[in-house]
């Protein structure tokens, strides 16, 4: 297909964001994602573009390619200056598969540096397929055994198949970890993280945050964390004790 | 018949304890005895300045506060005035209808030709409904501080000593400040003692050359003071090597300089220079420059308005000192990027590049030349009153905006010429009445040339004109055009039906809205230029400045189609209608930097920034504010978002809709977020930062 014809399903768009990345980028967030993680603070973002409801094609637009290419371009200078560059997000991006190999091809002859914030759960191939077009993968690691699935609709084999094979691949990783008190911070999961960052340039602990709860009302969705609390100061800092204990390396609090 | 007092004072403290209507009554008898205007201006100074000086007040470590008696001549005082004129409410009755025609700003209003007079017919700026108006004052002056402070009082005063004309009556009120210094000399405190220093010598120490800077620049009547740096580097390091002061308490007497200043506050000026080209020391002026930007943070007042000329926007050694001063909250310093202003100033003034390097701005953002030129604002155009009055006269039904564009050229044009003949005048007149003797006398080139300011003796004399409401004009052209484009039944008579939403604004980079902003700036200052080429004065050129005239203006002006409402205010200097700007900083900066330096005296720019910024992602900001300067920014001036902003955003959440938080592990914008999660980041940021 003509890269002139591709669209990609755009929730919205960050300019001068300063979190998705090393640098000043444009974040493109992307509709779509195969978890359902129970404290997703984008539901809106998890219906696949094809089996959007009304709600949510009021708040997503169909940006062709072209365009999508003219908006990341516009700040190339900053990028420059900043080491900065492009992050494709979502939802998960890979979902768009076709635009986001497009696009990410496109920005690459231009020479911009281009981030993927994926939570890992896609087919082998189609991640290998990425691998030459992503200069730094930004990936979420979430949970650590069976709880995973109930958390997040999916068993994390895959995803950590998918981390292992990237870091075979010699990729760039910095790890994305929420943590959400009495739900996620078990020992054994800091554990795995502290031993995953050993193998990946970084990793950023996000402690967990309301502030998606009220979109569960506006899209008729159910919360499925009700009971959840955000993590005290102290509880941060003791969460960044047990990763080091733990052998923890470039581990940041986001 | 008035009475005089029986016996002229002949001290400082005879001249405080007089009763205002004594001194009302000698001034006016002075300017009758004398005819000869530069000896009547010494000779009324002789009085006024022992009078207005203010006696220090406990704990002052500088004196040199004033309050202007009620019969005076000054160059700038509150509002728009200038010369000689009197506080009518204050000054004895009988002498209220002499006067009348003793003010200088009444003689230059008469002495308009017929065509300024029927174009410009109201001074009341602040409350009738028009387009343009002239303004009266000599702003932006500054002194020759290597001068005052290599030849200190008594030096200037030898130098007048026997001369001829204004000089020789310069030497009177380099006296009459000398008694000044030595009526504040008297008693036993360090300020006492360094008043004394003052009269007696020329100074020696930095404490010194602060108090002289103080009284001259108060004598003078001027509101800002220069690049100090180059003024007092030299006496910082000196006082550093002889162990007389250490960097602390450096920082703590240029507190209570700025505290000094800051006494003396009209909200608009009290500009101080560090940094840039063309300084005589740059290693002993920066070394100042450091010390006066943790002085600035730590005394953490609006005022002075201390502003860092950048001369190389890659590596100037105080890019970081200034965003450390920002982080802290402060507004200062404000950021100016030398390389693209001193070849705009060198082409606007018409000046060598050597001149240019002493460009300075003062007050809301004028460009000067430091102590050369006088180059005071003196006439406003609203151009979104031009515009709001043409697009009345347009033909309801018509559909051609290139015609509407044409009529609202023709009368900038017209507007252009008015306001330029406007300000020649009040200087014809103002030079006529009165040589500005300290001013003339604390010139660089009036003094190298022996003449008065406005007689020859100023490097250039230039008519400035403000602008507003430029931004508003811009977008609402880009609105009428937006419209015509989408809807073949349009006409220019229905805007009001229209609603703003889908079109084009400025502040968001795209190409229509940068389209017409860059020609209606360039035709207002292309109209300006040109219409200084046939005024007697050396030129005239536009100011889009930052004050709160834009609030006042936009009151008395009617809705435009951009959607600003009748009475709201006009956009600030080269800035989005608030709330227009909404594709991010990158987009904000880019469209900014679409004004060059070129074609005016000082266009400035506001940026709002949450403390983040400055601390944990400064490296980002400096890049993108690179970025902005490379690409042709000439200025940038910050709000760091504190408490009280983020509360006002949640009140008006249509101003801020550019503001980005760190919520957890993502960013959001702020006026998006539900209530709770705003009142909980407008907790944590009042502690975190």
């Amino acid at each position: 297909m003509d890269n002139e014809l591709v669209t990609g399903w755009v929730f919205d768009v960050h300019r001068f964001s300063l979190n998705d990345g090393p640098g000043i980028r444009t974040t493109f967030f992307l509709q779509g994602c195969p978890l359902e993680c129970l404290w997703c603070h984008n539901p809106e973002s998890q219906a696949y573009p094809s089996k959007m409801t009304a709600h949510e094609c009021s708040k997503v637009r169909e940006l062709p390619l072209n365009e999508a290419l003219a908006m990341a371009l516009s700040d190339q200078a900053f990028y420059r200056r900043s080491g900065g560059g492009v992050t494709l997000s979502g939802g998960e991006p890979t979902v768009q598969h076709r635009f986001v190999s497009a696009f990410l091809h496109e920005l690459g002859d231009r020479g911009i540096h281009r981030c993927l914030d994926t939570c890992g759960f896609l087919a082998r191939q189609q991640l290998a397929s990425l691998v030459p077009l992503v200069d730094l993968f930004l990936f979420d690691y979430k949970a650590t055994g069976e709880l995973h699935k109930k958390l997040m609709g999916q068993e994390a084999d895959l995803i950590l198949q998918n981390l292992n094979f990237l870091l075979d691949q010699k990729a760039a990783v910095w790890l994305r970890c929420p943590l959400v008190p009495g739900v996620n911070d078990q020992l054994a999961h800091l554990e795995k993280i502290a031993s995953l960052s050993q193998r990946v340039e970084k990793v950023t602990i996000l402690p967990y945050h309301k502030s998606g709860v009220h979109k569960y009302g506006e899209s008729g969705k159910v919360y499925g964390l009700p009971e959840a609390t955000e993590p005290s100061t102290e509880q941060i800092a003791v969460w960044q004790q047990q990763i080091a204990d733990f052998g923890g390396q470039n581990v940041m609090m986001g | 018949m008035i009475a005089l007092p029986t016996q002229l004072p002949a001290t400082v403290q005879e001249i405080q304890n007089l009763s205002e209507n004594d001194y009302c009554l000698l001034f006016s008898q002075i300017w009758e005895e004398e005819q000869d205007p530069a000896w009547r201006e010494a000779r009324c100074l002789s009085l006024q300045l022992p009078r207005q000086f203010l006696p220090l007040r406990e704990g002052d470590r500088f004196a040199g506060e004033v309050s202007l008696p009620p019969m005076r001549f000054t160059i700038e005082p509150p509002g728009s005035n200038i010369g000689y004129e009197v506080d009518s409410e204050r000054m004895p009755t009988e002498l209220r209808q002499i006067w009348e025609r003793r003010i200088t700003k009444v003689k230059a209003r008469t002495a308009f030709s017929p065509f300024v007079a029927q174009t410009l017919p109201s001074d009341d700026w602040q409350g009738e409904k028009a387009d343009a108006f002239p303004l009266y004052r000599l702003a932006g002056i500054t002194i020759d501080h290597a001068t005052g402070l290599s030849l200190g009082l008594p030096g200037l005063i030898q130098q007048a000593d026997g001369k001829q004309g204004w000089v020789g009556a310069s030497g009177l009120v380099f006296e009459a400040i000398q008694k000044i210094a030595k009526w504040y000399g008297e008693g036993d405190s360090e300020t006492a003692a360094t008043c004394r220093a003052v009269a007696s010598k020329a100074p020696s120490t930095m404490a010194e050359a602060i108090q002289l800077i103080l009284l001259l620049v108060r004598a003078t009547g001027a509101w800002n003071y220069g690049r100090l740096d180059v003024a007092l580097g030299s006496f910082l390091k000196h006082d550093l090597d002889q162990g007389r002061l250490t960097e602390e308490t450096a920082v703590d007497l240029l507190v209570d300089f700025w505290k000094a200043i800051s006494r003396h506050d009209n909200h608009f000026n009290n500009r101080v220079i560090l940094g840039g080209l063309g300084r005589s020391d740059p290693k002993a002026s920066d070394a100042f420059a450091l010390l006066a930007l943790k002085a600035t943070a730590r005394f953490g007042e609006k005022q002075p308005q201390v502003s860092v000329r950048l001369s190389d926007v890659e590596s100037d050694p105080l890019w970081e000192p200034s965003l450390d001063c920002l982080a802290t909250g402060s507004p200062f310093p404000i950021l100016y990027n030398d390389p693209e202003i001193i070849p705009a100033v060198q082409s606007v003034y018409g000046v060598s590049f050597e001149e240019a390097c002493q460009w300075i701005p003062y007050g809301c953002g004028e460009i000067s030349l430091e102590a050369r030129t006088a180059s005071s604002p003196n006439a406003v155009i609203n151009l979104a009153f031009v515009f709001a009055q043409c697009l009345e006269e347009v033909h309801p039904s018509s559909r051609d905006l290139e015609a509407l564009w044409r009529s609202y050229e023709a009368r900038v044009e017209l507007l252009a010429n008015a306001t330029g003949e406007a300000q020649s005048t009040i200087y014809e007149i103002l030079g006529k009445d009165a040589p500005c003797l300290l001013a003339s006398s604390l010139n660089v080139t009036a003094r190298e040339r022996g003449l008065p300011l406005l007689e020859g003796g100023a490097l250039k004399v230039f008519a400035v004109t403000e602008t507003y409401g430029n931004t508003n004009v811009a977008d609402s052209f880009a609105a009428l055009e937006h419209w015509l484009n989408e809807d073949s039944s349009f006409c220019l008579g229905n805007w009001r039906e229209k609603e703003t939403a889908g079109c084009p604004a400025f502040g968001n980079n795209d190409d229509r809205s940068n389209f017409w902003m860059s020609r209606v700036h360039n035709q207002v200052c292309t109209s300006v230029l040109e219409s200084g080429k046939n005024l007697a004065v050396g030129g005239h050129a536009i100011v889009w400045i930052n004050n709160n005239a834009n609030n006042v203006l936009g009151a008395l002006t009617p809705a435009t189609p951009d959607g600003r409402k009748e009475g709201e205010r006009l956009a600030n200097g080269n800035n989005p209608h608030p709330g227009r700007d909404r594709s991010g900083l990158t987009a904000l900066l880019q469209s900014l930097g679409l004004i060059s330096g070129a074609n005016h005296l000082g266009v400035v720019q506001n940026l709002k920034v949450s403390p983040d910024l400055l601390t944990k992602h400064r490296a980002a900001l400096r890049a993108a504010l690179e970025v902005y300067f490379l690409g042709g920014g000439t200025q940038i001036m910050f709000t760091v978002i504190d408490q009280e902003e983020l509360l006002r955003a949640m009140d008006h959440p249509e101003e801020y809709p550019h503001l980005l938080v760190r919520v957890g592990g993502f960013s959001a914008r702020f006026v998006e977020l539900p209530r709770e999660v705003q009142e909980e980041i407008v907790a944590r940021t009042a502690y975190g930062q």
